[in-house]
C-alpha cells in the first residue's frame, strides 16, 4: 500500500549491483513463469545487458526536471453514459471452460 | 484498550462509486445483473482495448475528497498494481500511487460521552474493482473449481486510507458510520454493505499505554460490516496482547477475518508479502483537475452531517449526541426538519425525543431502513398538538404513536376512534379516587404514617382504572384530597 501523497519520483536508474540468478527466479515467480536452469542463466545475462543500456540515461543531469508520467500531458475523459456491452455468449466464446454463464477456473483457496 | 494496553487502528475503506457506467469503459455499473453481461473488450482485458476515464467517477472522488476535508491534487496520475488472481482479467489493477486525487483530510466523530475526535484521512485514490469469484457447486469445500463473473470488473472504487488515529473498536465504528453518512449524503455511493459496496481492511497494533512507538501491526482483510469490524478489532487486539503478555512477539502478517467463527486466520507472513511492482500506467495519461471542476463540485455539496449537527444544536438546543444520531441519515434530517416546521420550533426537542426514542425503537424492532420511516412528520405534529392542548396524556400518546405506525390515520382520528381522550373531568375522577381510598386501608395507613409516595401509588391506580386517560396532575390532586378527607373523617 502506498502511503500518503509523496513528491513525484524522479526516474532513478542507479543500479549498484547486477541482477543475480536469484533475482531472475524471483521475477519469474512473480510473473508465474517456469524457467529452466539454462533459461535462468540466459535471461540473467540478457536482463543485465538491458539494464546497462538503460543506465546510460543516468548520466543525463535531471536536476530540477519534473518527472514525466506519460508522453501526453493529460487525458481525455468520457461522459458517464452506458454503451452496449458484449452478449454473454460472445464474452464466453474464447473461454476454455464455462458454467452457468461464468468462466470456470481451477479452485482458488486463498481467501 | 484496557489493562494498560492501547489499540492503534488505521482503516483502508473501499467504496464503490454510484456511477452509471464502469470507470474505464461504458459497461453498466449495476448490481445483480446476469453474469458476464456487463462486459466488453476493455473490462475483459482483450488485446488492444484501451481504458478511458469516466468523468462522473472523477467528479465523485473529488466530491468525496471535499466532503472529507481533503486537498485535491491538480494533476493526478495512475499506476498499475500487478498481481495474478482469476477475478482480475488484466493481471493488474489501475490505481494511484504517489499522486492520489485527494489527500490530507479528516472526519470528526462524536463519542457517546459527547466529546468529539478528529480522525485524519491520509489519502483517497481512484481504482477499479475486480470481478467476482463464485464457488461452483453447493458444497464450497468440495468444489474443484470457481466461477468468475466479470460484471464487477472495472466498477469504480475509491480507497479511503486513514492515519492510525483510531484507538478502539468504538471509535472505528463511529468513524465508519460517519463516513457512510457522508458518502450517502453526497451521493458518492449507495454504501450498501450487504451488496459489498463498502469493504474495509483494518491495520491494527497494540502498545502499552503511554508508549511512544507503535507496535508491530497486522492487516485484517475481508471485513464488510460495521459490527464485524468492531468485533474483528476487539478480537485482534486481544490476540496481540495475549502474544506479548505470554512473552512472544507479534509478527507482521496479513490475516483474514472469519466472522462466522469469530477469529482471524493467517493469510500471509511478511516474508511472502506481495510485491506489486507499481509503475506508471502507460494507457492513461495524468488527469488534470481544473479549478472550475473543483468549484463546480464544491457548489454541489449538500448540507453535510457536521453542519446538520451544529444547526440542530444551535437552532434547537439539542445535545451533540442527539443531533449526531439524527444526522446519521439524510432521511432522518429531512423528517426532523419537516416535523419541526409543522409542529413549531418550540416543539423541536419533543420532535427529537419522539424520533430518537419511539420512532427509532420501532424501526429497529421491525428492521426498517431510513427510507422506510413508518410515521410521517405530519402525523407526529398532530400527535404533539393533542399532547400540548391536553387532549391526551403522554402515556396514551405512546399508544397512539404505535397505532400510527400501522396505519395512515392521523392522531386525532385514532384518539376519537379509540376513545382515548384525556379525562380531566374532576367529578368522575374524584369518585374513582374516593372509592380507591375506601377500598385500600393498608396503603391509607401508610399515608397516615407519613409515607408520602402512597399518593403516587393511588394516582397510578386511577390511571389504571381510566386506562391511562386520566390527566395525571388532576388525578394526583384529587387523590391527595381524597386521602385527606378520609384521614379527617377518622
Ligand atoms: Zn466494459
Amino acid at each position: 500500500m502506498p502511503t500518503g501523497r509523496s513528491e513525484p519520483q524522479t526516474l532513478q536508474v542507479v543500479i549498484h549491483m547486477a541482477l543475480t540468478v536469484d533475482d531472475i527466479r524471483q521475477i519469474a515467480r512473480l510473473a508465474r513463469l517456469e524457467l529452466s536452469a539454462e533459461e535462468e542463466r540466459l535471461f540473467t545475462d540478457q536482463l543485465n545487458q538491458l539494464i546497462e543500456q538503460v543506465e546510460e540515461m543516468g548520466q543525463v543531469d535531471t536536476e530540477g526536471v519534473p518527472p514525466m508520467y506519460h508522453p501526453l500531458a493529460t487525458q481525455h475523459i468520457r461522459e458517464d453514459k452506458p454503451r452496449a456491452s458484449m452478449p454473454q455468449e460472445k464474452a464466453l466464446d474464447q473461454a476454455p471452460d464455462v458454467e452457468a454463464g461464468c468462466f470456470r477456473v481451477p479452485k482458488i483457496t486463498e481467501g | 484498550m484496557t489493562n494498560g494496553w492501547e489499540t492503534v487502528v488505521g482503516l483502508e475503506v473501499h467504496v464503490e462509486l454510484a456511477t452509471e457506467t464502469k470507470v474505464w469503459c461504458g459497461c453498466k455499473n449495476e448490481f445483480g445483473a446476469e453474469p458476464n453481461t456487463n462486459v466488453c473488450p476493455v473490462c475483459l482485458a482483450l488485446p488492444g482495448a484501451l481504458p478511458v476515464l469516466n468523468e462522473r467517477a472523477l467528479e465523485l472522488i473529488i466530491k468525496a475528497g471535499l466532503a472529507l476535508n481533503c486537498q485535491i491534487e491538480r494533476v493526478a496520475s495512475f499506476h498499475r498494481k500487478n498481481y495474478f488472481y482469476p477475478d482480475l482479467p488484466t493481471g493488474y489493477q489501475i490505481t494511484q500511487f504517489d499522486l492520489p486525487l485527494c489527500y490530507d483530510g479528516y472526519v470528526e466523530i462524536t463519542k457517546a460521552d459527547g466529546t468529539s475526535k478528529r480522525i485524519r484521512i491520509e489519502r483517497i485514490h481512484l481504482e477499479n474493482d475486480a470481478g467476482k469469484l463464485l464457488h461452483a457447486g453447493d458444497d464450497v469445500a468440495a468444489a474443484h473449481s470457481s466461477l468468475v463473473d466479470f460484471n464487477r470488473a472495472g466498477v469504480p472504487l475509491i480507497e479511503i486510507v486513514t492515519k492510525p488515529d483510531i484507538r478502539s473498536a468504538e471509535e472505528a465504528g463511529l468513524f465508519l458510520n460517519k463516513l457512510r453518512s457522508i458518502l450517502k449524503y453526497t451521493g458518492v455511493s449507495d454504501v450498501k454493505m450487504e451488496e459489498g459496496s463498502l469493504r474495509c481492511d483494518i491495520n491494527i497494533s497494540v502498545r502499552p499505554e503511554g508508549a511512544a512507538e507503535y507496535g508491530t501491526r497486522c492487516e485484517l482483510k475481508n471485513v464488510n460490516s460495521v459490527a464485524h469490524m468492531m468485533r474483528a478489532i476487539e478480537y485482534e487486539a486481544a490476540r496481540q496482547i495475549d502474544i506479548i503478555t505470554a512473552g512472544g512477539v507479534v509478527e507482521q502478517e496479513t490475516r483474514s477475518w472469519r466472522n462466522d467463527r469469530g477469529v482471524s486466520v493467517l493469510l500471509r507472513t511478511k516474508e511472502d508479502a506481495e510485491d506489486y511492482r507499481y509503475f506508471p500506467e502507460p494507457d492513461l495519461p495524468p488527469v488534470a483537475v481544473a479549478e472550475e471542476l473543483v468549484g463546480k463540485v464544491r457548489a454541489s455539496l449538500p448540507e453535510l452531517p457536521d453542519a446538520v449537527i451544529e444547526r440542530l444544536m444551535g437552532d434547537y438546543g439539542l445535545s451533540r449526541y442527539d443531533a449526531s444520531l439524527i444526522a446519521t441519515e439524510r432521511e432522518y434530517v429531512t423528517w426532523f426538519d419537516e416535523a419541526v416546521e409543522l409542529a413549531g420550533a418550540e416543539q423541536a426537542k419533543a420532535v427529537a425525543n419522539w424520533q430518537l426514542n419511539e420512532l427509532f425503537r420501532i424501526m429497529n424492532e421491525r428492521g426498517f431502513g431510513p427510507e422506510q420511516i413508518p410515521v410521517t412528520p405530519n402525523q407526529l405534529a398532530g400527535l404533539l398538538k393533542l399532547i400540548q392542548d391536553g387532549t391526551i396524556t403522554g402515556k396514551i400518546a405512546k399508544d397512539v404513536f404505535e397505532k400510527m405506525v400501522d396505519s395512515d390515520l392521523d392522531a386525532a382520528t385514532i384518539v376519537k376512534r379509540e376513545g382515548l381522550t384525556q379525562v380531566s373531568d374532576e367529578d368522575s375522577l374524584r369518585e374513582i379516587a374516593r372509592r380507591l381510598v375506601a377500598e385500600n386501608p393498608g396503603p391509607v395507613q401508610q399515608w397516615i404514617d407519613g409515607k408520602e409516595t402512597v399518593a403516587q401509588w393511588f394516582m397510578g391506580q386511577v390511571m389504571k382504572e381510566t386506562r391511562g386517560r386520566a390527566n395525571p396532575q388532576v388525578a394526583l390532586k384529587l387523590v391527595i384530597e381524597a386521602l385527606n378527607e378520609h384521614t379527617a373523617e377518622r
